[in-house]
């Protein structure tokens, strides 16, 4: 054999033994990797979430409403309202210490109320966007106005509970100083969302009458049909790579206990909301009715902030930025964040750079 | 041909089969209680005379019994019905000895035959037999009933017969080794579209009787689950083509990076590609209206398959101690309005007490 081939040979040779061997290190690295994150699972996990001190004030029917127990002597006035959607749950505001906006705006000495909507069942299925809006809002508005001795409050609304407390506010401005609506939908006539755009071909009347109330599951197929790959595959992927990291770990599992946390829709108003504000876009028309009452933004004349977030894919910045324009009020603020939908309450930037924003604002709006 | 003598024209027919239905007329004729009663004396044709004068007093007493109700209008047509009938073959024995003699007397001899036929029968159904006087209308009536049954054909079940046909070309190209997605998704559109033209139309027909209403869900339930498969297939033929383009375009995009030794980092960023890739494609196939138009019809073909079969099984819980969902949905309602109208009264209460 010439020299030259068998050189060739033992270099080839030498390539597939250095190959083999990476192979079975990454294999150790793998298994080592695998056999912690079953420790990790297996152990007692640290996945609570709405760990903010709170007080239970008020309830009718599903509703509660809680006080969170201040954290500082002197406190602003008034308070505030703060409305989540009546999907998913809102413990998102208060997730774990440090990722925290509600603890965040007690630190600042702000006085926090917030409603948790509750789990509606079959019996529920009649309720409608009245009895939630001029109803269970209105009802609890009132008793933080009663418990505060204040005339008015600020409501701070999140995704569908800042479309309802925009419409509150229009409905009931006399009870409202000021107006905060996160990453919330207002004009929904666009088809950079994937869920306006599925929305509007719904048969709301046919699905209302076949589940009673749209189940959670079902809303989130949809949400994670609007971006498969990384919902469903790359983000399991992301949490195997990571399965060793203790921290990780907790924060991922406490995010998916939220996620899945999904109540049913009271099938009355779920069918109003998309027939009239996804299908119709009659918030923004000054066209949508609430029981006898037609909602005018017009009325809307507190000083309101509008929180957006540029990378929303739930609510696309194109259904909240220009909600602004459309209210009476001269004192107008928008604010915008690089971040996505949750991001807004549960990203570093929330902390360093969302929830500073918002209690300056209301700060600067309140007295002590 | 030797000619006939003139006793071989009165002699009955030598046809065997006229031969042997002329001697069961005859005797028949001769026992028969209807039209011709015997009476004792005359040709008994062996049987005893008293046997048959007793048969004879019995049957005419059953013929003469008051008959009521449906019996009573039944009967009579059935004696008479049955005179006839043996006039029938009366005619054949009359007749039958002419039958080689002349076209006339062939005419003749169909013509009481066709008579006595209808006689018979619209006695005996109330038919509306033709005669060979009007057999043209007779004619006409069976091309139009068989023009309305090639209509009906064409329209029912036409469809489906020659969509087998064509099936069975598509099955092979859809189950042969490569096994085609879009070859099976014509095959079962083309199975859906023969269907629909022909069973589906059945599955939609109003029915009658009292379990009419059970029919009909039943049917539509059947119907709206064959609509549901098909939109199902739809569906994943809509994300099927994208789906398949994407992974040739990972292909292509993927060679560059897989050239040479595989490394960990040349894993990772084909993986990454991957995503992208996908994500990219999959984000303008949802954005299409093509996509929202298809996910609309599974959804709303799934909902008309649960609706139906709720009611289905509503309707056979009917008969159980089960509550149904509609039942407590009427509860649920009223106690969705009471308690509005307590939170009104309170309200009203609260006030006046402030006041």
């Amino acid at each position: 054999m010439p020299k030259t081939e068998t050189t060739a040979s033992a270099e080839q040779a030498d390539q597939k033994t250095e190959t083999r061997i990476n192979f079975a290190r990454e294999m150790d690295f793998l298994q080592k990797k695998f056999l912690k994150g079953v420790e990790i699972l297996t152990s007692p996990m640290d996945t609570a979430t709405a760990v903010s001190p709170s007080e239970l004030v008020y309830q009718e029917d599903r509703m509660k409403l809680f006080h969170y127990t201040p954290v500082k002597q002197k406190l602003h006035t008034p308070p505030v309202l703060m409305v989540y959607a009546l999907v998913n749950r809102q413990y998102m505001l208060d997730l774990q210490p440090g990722r925290s906006v509600i603890q965040y705006l007690l630190s600042q000495g702000i006085d926090v109320y917030l409603i948790d909507w509750g789990y509606p069942s079959q019996m529920d299925k009649f309720i409608t966007l009245e009895d939630y809006i001029d109803g269970y809002l209105n009802n609890a508005v009132d008793k933080v106005l009663e418990l505060s001795g204040e005339s008015k409050l600020t409501i701070a609304g999140i995704c569908q509970g800042g479309t309802f407390s925009a419409i509150y506010s229009s409905l009931h401005p006399d009870k409202i100083k000021n107006l905060i609506t996160i990453v919330a939908p207002i004009d929904f006539d666009t088809d950079t969302g994937l869920l306006n755009i599925w929305a509007k071909g719904l048969d709301v009347d046919k699905m209302a009458k076949s589940f009673g109330n749209i189940p959670g599951d079902f809303m989130n197929i949809g949400f994670l049909l609007m971006n498969p790959f990384r919902l469903v595959m790359d983000k399991y992927i992301g949490f195997m790579i990571n399965i060793d990291d203790k921290d990780f770990v907790n924060n991922f599992i406490r995010m998916e206990k939220w996620i899945f946390d999904s109540p049913d829709q009271a099938g009355a108003a779920w069918k109003q909301f998309i027939r009239d504000c996804y299908q119709k876009n009659l918030l923004i028309k000054g066209e949508l009715k609430i029981g006898a009452k037609t909602v005018n933004l017009k009325n809307i004349t507190m000083p309101v902030l509008n929180i957006f977030a540029e990378y929303d894919h739930l609510v696309p910045p194109a259904c909240s930025r220009e909600f602004t324009k459309h209210v009476g009020s001269k004192d107008t603020e928008i604010a915008s964040f690089p971040t996505g939908h949750i991001g807004i309450f549960v990203s570093s930037k929330s902390q360093k750079e969302i929830c500073p924003r918002m209690s300056e604002w209301i700060i600067k709006r309140s007295s002590e | 041909m030797p000619k006939k003598s003139k006793s071989q024209k009165t002699e009955t027919p030598t046809n065997p089969f006229f031969d042997m239905w002329n001697k069961f007329a005859e005797s028949y004729t001769k026992t028969n209680p209807f039209s011709n009663p015997f009476t004792a004396g005359q040709n008994t044709g062996g049987l005893p005379p008293d046997w048959l004068k007793g048969y004879d007093d019995m049957m005419k007493q059953f013929c003469n019994m008051p008959m009521s109700g449906t019996a009573g209008n039944i009967y009579p047509k059935f004696v008479e019905a049955a005179d006839v009938y043996m006039k029938l073959f009366k005619a054949w024995t009359d007749n039958a000895g002419n039958l080689s003699s002349s076209p006339d007397a062939m005419k003749n001899l169909l013509n009481l035959w066709m008579n006595s036929q209808k006689e018979v029968f619209s006695k005996m159904f109330g038919l509306p037999i033709p005669s060979v006087d009007n057999m043209g209308d007779f004619n006409e009536s069976i091309k139009k009933s068989l023009e309305n049954f090639t209509q009906f054909y064409d329209q029912n079940y036409k469809p489906f017969v020659e969509n087998w046909t064509k099936l069975s070309g598509q099955m092979q190209d859809a189950f042969n080794g490569k096994q085609d997605p879009a070859k099976f998704k014509e095959l079962y559109n083309s199975w859906m579209q023969g269907y629909e033209s022909a069973f589906g139309k059945f599955l939609k027909m109003p029915m009658v009787g009292p379990s009419r209403q059970v029919l009909e869900k039943i049917h539509k339930n059947i119907d709206s689950f064959m609509k549901y498969c098909g939109a199902t297939v739809d569906f994943s033929m809509v994300l099927y083509s994208p789906s398949k383009e994407t992974i040739e375009e990972l292909v292509q995009k993927a060679q560059t990076i897989l050239k040479g030794e595989v490394t960990q980092e040349k894993y990772k960023q084909f993986y990454e590609l991957l995503v992208k890739t996908f994500e990219d494609r999959f984000y303008q196939l949802f954005k299409t209206p093509a996509f929202s138009e298809s996910i609309k019809t599974t959804l709303d073909s799934y909902l008309d398959f649960r609706n139906s079969n709720f009611e289905v099984v509503e309707e056979m819980l009917k008969s159980t101690p089960v509550i149904t969902r509609t039942e407590i949905d009427d509860v649920y309602q009223e106690l969705y309005n009471l308690k509005k109208r307590i939170k009104e009264l309170e309200k009203l209460l609260n006030k006046k007490r402030k006041d």
